[in-house]
């Protein structure tokens, strides 16, 4: 590189982005966003083609997003552009983390899984939707049973997948394959996944998609109660959409529209195999700073059962824990397990009542950590007790008419043990117990998982 | 590497003559001259014909803080922050300097800060920012700014 310095001591205070080598050009537009880029391609003719370089430029715009979580070259069998690529990848992303079932569900039995607590990763080449239960073997451990993939085909159209009874093991290229899905009709449900704002999505039959529509042999057809799908359009409604959406994703010729119309009818008469579930967004699932008990996190209980529970703060600064995963009510329906309305920390040292109060609680711990010391540990491995909380278990208390009638403040009042490790327990005054809590996850990665055994 | 043993050092001449002395644990950071010291060529002076001392050292300066580890990342992060806070000719230059030494992590930082500059300004900013001449027509504008952001930004509206 032959640079004249007489010349350009002269140049170098103007800036000219010209004079850039052309690989610089493209590191520095690879920060960008594409409506700033759009910005930038409005300077200059040259710069339009610059902006354009889908190999190099908008390779390395997905490769700072999402490189590291994902293997971009084999989305779409490497065969879409990156520019594609980075559009879908940054809607669909939005998926990534915790969701919970919402309250708008079907009231008769659904056989599908009760998708109480869902959790979306990036795999190599799609993103896989995997219900989160707790284990029943008395340990920390959670099971993480996949059951939805969101893909893109070669030609960059979106597929999703469900594995409503999750038997297959989907880790190679045959996914996504629409030619050698024929086979696996029986098993799988094309699905549509969208979005009503962010934090809130519709996973819903694909009814409009050739090649899934004979009815299944498999156990999950329900019966004819598709009727009363509360929360979702009249079903004479829900199909006329989805004959939308089939018109407009696939390849359309003519007589496609007129085959479509012949096929609504057998439609009608078809059994859904998969009822929509509305999904929310679980937004605040780690502590922060400010809100260090925030969370989703994990208990093990008296009884010796894992639990999941979800700490939130409200506005007025307060806190409310509940448990997720057992029902599909709104949470805000959920009579809280416990419940503050300051949280405002006490400092140790504690008073000796105090002290007494939480150093004659036993911890309940799996059998296989117990079993090699005590059945139920009197101290905590998570450190000493840093800070304390006065909590409440029922709202009774809050609610003039009732204090003291119905409710004995023994029954109601506990206490939050914020170790030094950041982690907490809570206990009530009405037994001698304190739920030591873990996280679920952990830097976006979900801890102690495991695989769900098939009979 | 023990304390007391001594370190290799390297040595680099500036464009205008002034001569770095450098630990080799900071130099294998400059990717495209690498092979140079690589080759064993101890006490050689190895001329870097095109950057000026001011931005020699201060290249040198970013890769000794990255080359210790004991540095927390935190103090890490402050110092990068610190360190782009210069001129917009120097950055251009250090931009260069990092290009033809190939370092990545300082090229990255470099080019980040200059993205951030495009960041929230309208074409006319931009080409007053970078001295961009302006090619189009009114008409041609126009037309180009709907066009491009009709491709662009429609489709990103969250973005």
């Amino acid at each position: 590189m032959e640079v004249n310095f007489q010349d350009s001591e002269e140049i170098v205070f103007a800036l000219s982005f010209s004079d850039f080598p052309e690989d610089v050009q493209l590191c520095i537009l690879s920060f960008l966003v594409p409506s700033e880029l759009a910005s930038f391609a409005c300077t200059s003719k040259k710069f339009v083609s610059l902006c354009r370089d889908d190999q190099r430029l908008w390779f390395s715009m997905c490769d700072r997003r999402w490189g590291s979580c994902t293997l971009l070259k084999r989305w779409g069998h490497g065969k879409i552009s990156y520019k594609e690529l980075y559009r879908i990848l940054s809607e669909y992303e939005n998926l990534i983390g915790f969701w919970r079932q919402s309250g708008i569900t079907n009231t008769v039995s659904v056989n599908s899984p009760p998708a109480s607590l869902v959790y979306f990763e990036w795999g190599p080449f799609y993103i896989t939707g995997s219900i989160i239960s707790p284990s029943k073997n008395g340990s920390y451990e959670v099971i993480r049973s996949p059951f939805l993939w969101v893909s893109i085909t070669s030609k960059g159209e979106l597929v999703n997948y469900l594995d409503p009874d999750g038997r297959l093991d989907f880790t190679d290229d045959l996914l996504m394959d629409s030619e050698t899905l024929g086979f696996l009709e029986n098993e799988l449900i094309q699905v549509n996944v969208s979005f009503m704002g962010k934090c809130h999505m519709v996973v819903e039959e694909n009814l409009g998609s050739f090649g899934f529509g004979k009815v299944p042999s498999s156990g999950i057809v329900r019966g004819e109660d598709y009727q009363n799908v509360c929360g979702s359009p009249p079903d004479r409604l829900m199909s006329e959409i989805y004959q939308y959406l089939a018109n407009r994703t696939s390849p359309s010729g003519n007589g496609v529209s007129r085959r479509l119309r012949r096929r609504e009818k057998k439609k009608q008469e078809r059994l859904r195999k998969w009822e929509p579930e509305h999904l929310v967004k679980i937004v605040n699932c780690s502590p922060t700073l400010a809100r260090p008990l925030q969370g989703l996190w994990k208990g093990i209980c008296e009884d010796m059962s894992l639990d999941f529970y979800l700490v939130s703060y409200d506005d007025i600064g307060g806190i409310a824990c509940r448990k997720v995963g057992e029902s599909s009510k709104p949470l805000s329906l959920l009579a809280p397990v416990f419940w503050s309305s300051s949280t405002k920390f006490i400092e140790p040292p504690l008073s000796p009542e105090e002290d007494h109060i939480y150093s004659n609680r036993m911890h309940p711990r799996p059998p296989a950590e117990s079993y090699h010391s005590r059945d139920y540990l009197t101290c905590s491995d998570n450190g000493a007790v840093s800070h304390m909380l006065f909590i409440n278990s029922s709202y009774d208390l809050v609610i003039p008419n009732l204090a003291g009638a119905t409710t004995n403040p023994q029954q109601c009042e506990g206490r939050i043990w914020q170790y030094e490790n950041g982690t907490f327990g809570f206990g009530f005054l009405r037994d001698n117990y304190i739920i030591d809590l873990k996280h679920i996850a952990k830097n976006g990665l979900l801890l102690d998982t495991i695989e769900p055994c098939n009979d | 590497m023990s304390s007391t043993e001594a370190k290799k050092m390297v040595v680099l001449k500036s464009f205008d003559g002034v001569t770095f002395e450098v630990e080799e644990s900071v130099a294998v950071q400059f990717e495209s001259i690498r092979h140079m010291f690589e080759d064993n060529l101890a006490g050689s002076v190895i001329p870097l014909s095109n950057i000026k001392s001011e931005i020699l050292s201060k290249v040198i300066d970013y890769c000794k803080r990255h080359a210790d580890d004991t540095t927390d990342e935190e103090d890490l992060k402050a110092f990068d922050a610190d360190f782009v806070k210069v001129e917009h000719g120097t950055l251009f230059d250090i931009i260069r300097a990092a290009n033809y030494l190939n370092i990545k992590s300082l090229l990255d930082l470099t080019c980040q800060t200059v993205a951030d500059m495009i960041k929230g300004k309208t074409p006319a900013e931009i080409r007053e920012l970078f001295n961009i001449s302006d090619e189009f027509t009114p008409e041609e504008e126009e037309e180009a700014s709907i066009i491009t952001r009709f491709i662009y930004m429609d489709r990103y509206a969250d973005c």
